[in-house]
C-alpha cells in the first residue's frame, strides 16, 4: 500500500465564537502502488480539505496517513516542505505558476530547490514537456500562453521530481473541454507508465479515466466505484448512475 | 439615486481599501504639512527681514519652496499607480455592473477629492500647529523676543492648496485614463499581473549615466563660483540620472545573472532575481523616491554638522579679527554676536529641514515595503506550496529586500560623495571653510544617515515578512 489514509477527522474552529465545524469525519481508504484514484464529491464535500492533509499543508485533528509506511504526522516542521518537494506532485486547480518565471523556470523550480545540478535539469525537462507538447513554449511567460499550456506546465511541475504519489486538486476545473481532454490524456499516460495519481474533483469526466473512484459525501466516504476492465465509455454512466443514487440516498436520509 | 449612489460608491471603495489608503493619507498629510511650513517662511516676508541673515534664510526655503512638486509629483504618482493596480478588480465590477466610463471617471474624481480634503485638513491642520513652534523656537534659540508673532499667511495656505490640486487632478487623470483605456475583463485580471519583464534598457542606463556624469562634473569643477543656477542643473541632472541608471543598470545586471548558469544554482536568487527583474521599472520609481530623500537629508545633515562643528572657529575667527581692527569676514563689519545668532539660526533650521527629509526618507521606504509585501504574499503562497521551506522563504525575502534596500543607500552615499564641492562653497559662504571640520562632519552625517537608514530597513523588513507569512 503506498498511501494509507486511517481514521482521518479534521475540524475546523471558526475565528469568533470557536463552534467548531467538521470537515472530515473519520474517512479510511488506501491506494495501491500506480492506481489512479479519484475523490468525487459536491463543494463542500470536504476534498479540498483531504488534499490539504495529503499534501501536509495542514495536520489532521485525529486519524493518520501513512506514504510509503511514513507517517506524515512524524515528519518535523522544517522537514516537512523538503518532503512535499521530493515526495509529492502537486497539480492546482489555478495552476499556481510564478509569474516572474518562464514556463522553463516554473517547470525546473522544484529541482532548483532541491539543490540539483543544471544537465540534471535539462535531461528531465525535455522529454517530459515534449510529450506535453510545451517544448516551443518553454521561454514564454505564464501570462503570455493559454490556460491549458499554463496547466500543461503545471503538470510538468509537478512531474519533473519523479514523485511517488501526483495529487491534482480539480486540474481541469478552469480548462476548455479540449485543454480538459488533453490534461486527463497526459494523466492516463502517466499513470499506465506506474505513476500514482490521488485526483480530486467533481466531474465526471474526469473521475472516469481512474481506475477507482471515491465518493466523499459531507467529510466521510460514501461509497466507491472501480473501473476493472470497462472502458472508460462503460465506466462513465456507472459512475454517473451510483452517483445519483448516492444523492438520492443522502437526500431521503436527510 | 445615482447622485447619491456614485458618492457611496467612492466612499466605501476608499474605506474597503483603507489598509491601503490610510499610509497614503499620512505620507500626503504630511507632505501638506511639511510644504505649509515652507511656504509659510516664504510668504512671511517681514519673518526673514527681521532676523540677521534672514535673506539667506529665505532664499533656502525658497528653494526647498520650488523643489518640492517636483519631488511630490513622482511621489505620489507612485504610490497611486499602486493604489489603481490594487482597486482595478472593483472598478472592473462596477463595469460589469453597468457603470459607465464617465461614472467611474466620477466615482474616481470624488474619491480623490475627498482624500485631497483630508490631507490639506490633516496637513494643514499639523502646520498650523507646527509652524508657530518652529518660529517661536527658532526666535527662543535667537534669543530675539523682538515681538514678532506667527500669522497665518493665507498666500502660503492658498499655495499649498494649489500645487496639491494640481498633484490630486493628476492622479484622477491618471486613473480615467487608465480606466478608459482597459477592459472590464482585462482590469478583472490585472491584479494577477505583473509587469511584463523588461528587456535590456539601455539607452536608459546609458543616458542616466551620463545624466550622473555631467551632474558630477558639474559639481567637480564649480570651485567657488558655483551658483544657485548650477546647483539646480545639477540636481535635475541627478534626478534624471538616478531614475535612469536604476533602470537601466539594475535591468540589464538583472538579465545577465538570469542568463548566467549560476542563476540555476542557488534557489534563493533563482527567486531573488527573477522577482526584482519583474517589477524593476516601479522598483526604479521607488528607489530613486528613496535615494533622492535621502539625499536631502544626507546634504542637509553634512550642512547641519559642519555648522555645529565649525562655528566656533569662525566665531573666534571674526573676533580676532574685529579685535585687530581688520575688515570682517564676508561682509564689512560684522560682530561676532550677529555671527553665532546666524549660525543658531541655520542650526535650528537645519536640523528641522534634516528631520522632515529623514521623516520623508523614512516613510516613502516603509510604505514601499508594505506596498512590495502585498503584491509579494500571493508569489511567496505559491513558493511554499511547491516546497520553499518557511525558512528559505524569511532568507529569500531578506536577501531581495537587502538588494533593494543598498541601491539606494549606495546611489546616496555616491552622490553626496560627489556633491562635496557643492557643499564645500554653500559653506564657503558662511566662512566655514577649514577642510577638517568638512570632512568629519560629511563623514559624522554618512554615519549618522546609515545608521538611521539601518534602522528603517529593521523596521520594515519586520512589516514585510509580516505581510508575506
Amino acid at each position: 500500500m503506498l498511501l494509507t489514509v486511517d481514521g482521518l477527522v479534521k475540524e475546523y474552529t471558526t475565528r469568533f465564537g470557536g463552534r467548531r465545524v467538521p470537515a472530515l469525519r473519520g474517512v479510511n481508504f488506501g491506494v495501491e502502488q500506480g492506481e489512479f484514484v479519484a475523490v468525487m464529491g459536491e463543494s463542500g464535500s470536504g476534498k479540498t480539505t483531504l488534499l490539504t492533509l495529503l499534501a501536509a499543508l495542514d495536520r489532521p485533528t485525529d486519524g493518520r496517513i501513512l506514504l510509503d509506511g511514513e507517517d506524515l504526522a512524524a515528519i518535523p516542521n522544517r522537514a516537512l516542505s523538503a518532503f512535499r518537494r521530493d515526495r509529492l506532485g502537486f497539480i492546482f486547480q489555478d495552476c499556481n505558476l510564478l509569474d516572474t518565471l518562464s514556463l522553463r523556470e516554473n517547470i525546473v523550480f522544484p529541482l532548483v530547490l532541491a539543490g540539483r545540478r543544471r544537465e540534471e535539469m535539462e535531461a528531465r525537462l525535455l522529454p517530459l514537456t515534449g510529450r506535453l507538447g510545451i517544448t516551443p513554449l518553454l521561454e514564454k511567460f505564464p501570462y503570455e500562453v493559454s490556460g491549458g499550456e499554463r496547466q500543461r506546465a503545471a503538470a510538468a511541475r509537478a512531474l519533473i521530481t519523479e514523485p511517488s504519489l501526483l495529487l491534482a486538486d480539480e486540474p481541469t476545473g478552469a480548462l476548455d473541454s479540449g485543454s480538459a481532454a488533453q490534461l486527463l490524456g497526459m494523466l492516463d499516460e502517466c499513470n499506465a507508465e506506474g505513476q500514482t495519481i490521488v485526483m480530486v474533483t467533481h466531474s465526471l469526466d474526469a473521475a472516469s479515466h481512474a481506475s477507482r473512484v471515491l465518493f466523499l459525501r459531507d467529510g466521510q466516504i460514501a461509497g466507491e466505484a472501480s473501473r476493472e476492465n470497462l472502458s472508460r465509455a462503460d465506466f462513465y454512466p456507472r459512475l454517473a448512475a451510483r452517483l445519483t443514487s448516492l444523492q438520492q440516498g443522502g437526500a431521503r436520509l436527510a | 439615486m445615482r447622485n447619491a449612489l456614485l458618492p457611496r460608491l467612492s466612499l466605501r471603495g476608499l474605506y474597503g481599501s483603507r489598509r491601503l489608503y490610510l499610509p497614503f493619507i499620512l505620507a500626503t498629510s504630511f507632505m501638506v504639512m511639511v510644504y505649509f511650513v515652507i511656504a509659510s517662511f516664504v510668504y512671511n516676508q517681514s519673518f526673514a527681514q527681521s532676523i540677521p541673515n534672514g535673506g539667506n534664510i529665505l532664499l533656502l526655503m525658497s528653494v526647498g519652496y520650488f523643489l518640492m512638486p517636483v519631488v511630490l509629483v513622482p511621489f505620489l504618482v507612485y504610490i497611486y499607480s499602486y493604489l489603481l493596480k490594487n482597486r482595478s478588480r472593483e472598478l472592473a465590477l462596477y463595469a460589469i455592473l453597468g457603470l459607465g466610463r464617465r461614472h467611474i471617471a466620477v466615482i474616481l474624481l470624488i474619491e480623490n477629492a475627498v482624500c485631497f480634503a483630508i490631507c490639506l485638513l490633516l496637513g494643514l491642520g499639523a502646520g498650523m500647529v507646527f509652524c508657530p513652534l518652529v518660529f517661536c523656537g527658532l526666535l527662543a534659540a535667537l534669543g530675539q523676543p523682538t515681538g514678532l508673532v506667527w500669522t497665518f499667511s493665507a498666500g502660503a495656505g492658498l499655495g499649498v492648496v494649489k500645487v496639491f490640486a494640481v498633484c490630486f487632478a493628476v492622479l484622477v487623470v491618471m486613473g480615467v485614463w487608465r480606466a478608459a483605456h482597459t477592459q472590464p475583463a482585462s482590469l478583472l485580471r490585472e491584479h494577477l499581473q505583473g509587469e511584463k519583464p523588461m528587456r535590456s534598457r539601455a539607452v536608459a542606463a546609458v543616458l542616466g549615466a551620463g545624466c550622473l556624469i555631467a551632474a558630477y562634473f558639474l559639481s567637480a569643477t564649480s570651485g567657488s563660483s558655483a551658483t544657485l543656477t548650477s546647483f539646480m542643473l545639477a540636481l535635475l541632472l541627478v534626478i534624471l540620472g538616478t531614475y535612469g541608471v536604476f533602470t537601466g543598470v539594475s535591468a540589464e545586471v538583472l538579465r545577465r545573472m538570469r542568463k548566467s548558469p549560476r542563476f540555476y544554482a542557488n534557489a534563493s536568487e533563482f527567486v531573488v532575481v527573477s522577482g526584482l527583474q519583474h517589477r524593476m521599472r516601479k522598483n526604479a520609481a521607488g528607489l530613486t523616491n528613496i535615494c533622492l530623500f535621502g539625499c536631502a537629508a544626507l546634504f542637509t545633515l553634512c550642512c547641519s554638522f559642519s555648522v555645529l562643528f565649525g562655528q566656533d572657529a569662525v566665531i573666534s575667527r571674526a573676533g580676532q579679527a574685529l579685535a585687530e581692527g581688520q575688515i570682517g569676514l564676508n561682509t564689512a563689519a560684522v560682530d561676532t554676536q550677529e555671527i553665532s545668532l546666524m549660525f543658531t539660526t541655520l542650526a535650528f533650521l537645519g536640523v528641522f529641514f534634516v528631520l522632515v527629509f529623514l521623516a520623508c526618507t523614512a516613510l516613502v521606504l516603509y510604505y514601499r515595503q508594505l506596498a512590495e509585501g502585498t503584491e509579494d504574499a500571493g508569489r511567496f503562497r505559491i513558493l511554499r506550496a511547491v516546497g520553499l521551506s518557511d525558512e528559505m522563504t524569511r532568507r529569500t525575502a531578506r536577501q531581495q529586500l537587502r538588494v533593494v534596500f543598498l541601491l539606494p543607500l549606495g546611489g546616496t552615499l555616491l552622490h553626496i560623495a560627489f556633491a562635496f564641492p557643492f557643499f564645500a562653497t554653500f559653506m564657503g559662504l558662511i566662512s566655514i571653510d577649514a577642510p577638517a571640520v568638512l570632512l568629519s562632519s560629511a563623514a559624522a552625517a554618512m554615519l549618522v544617515f546609515c545608521v538611521f537608514y539601518l534602522f528603517c530597513y529593521k523596521v520594515s523588513t519586520r512589516a514585510y515578512l509580516r505581510t508575506i507569512a
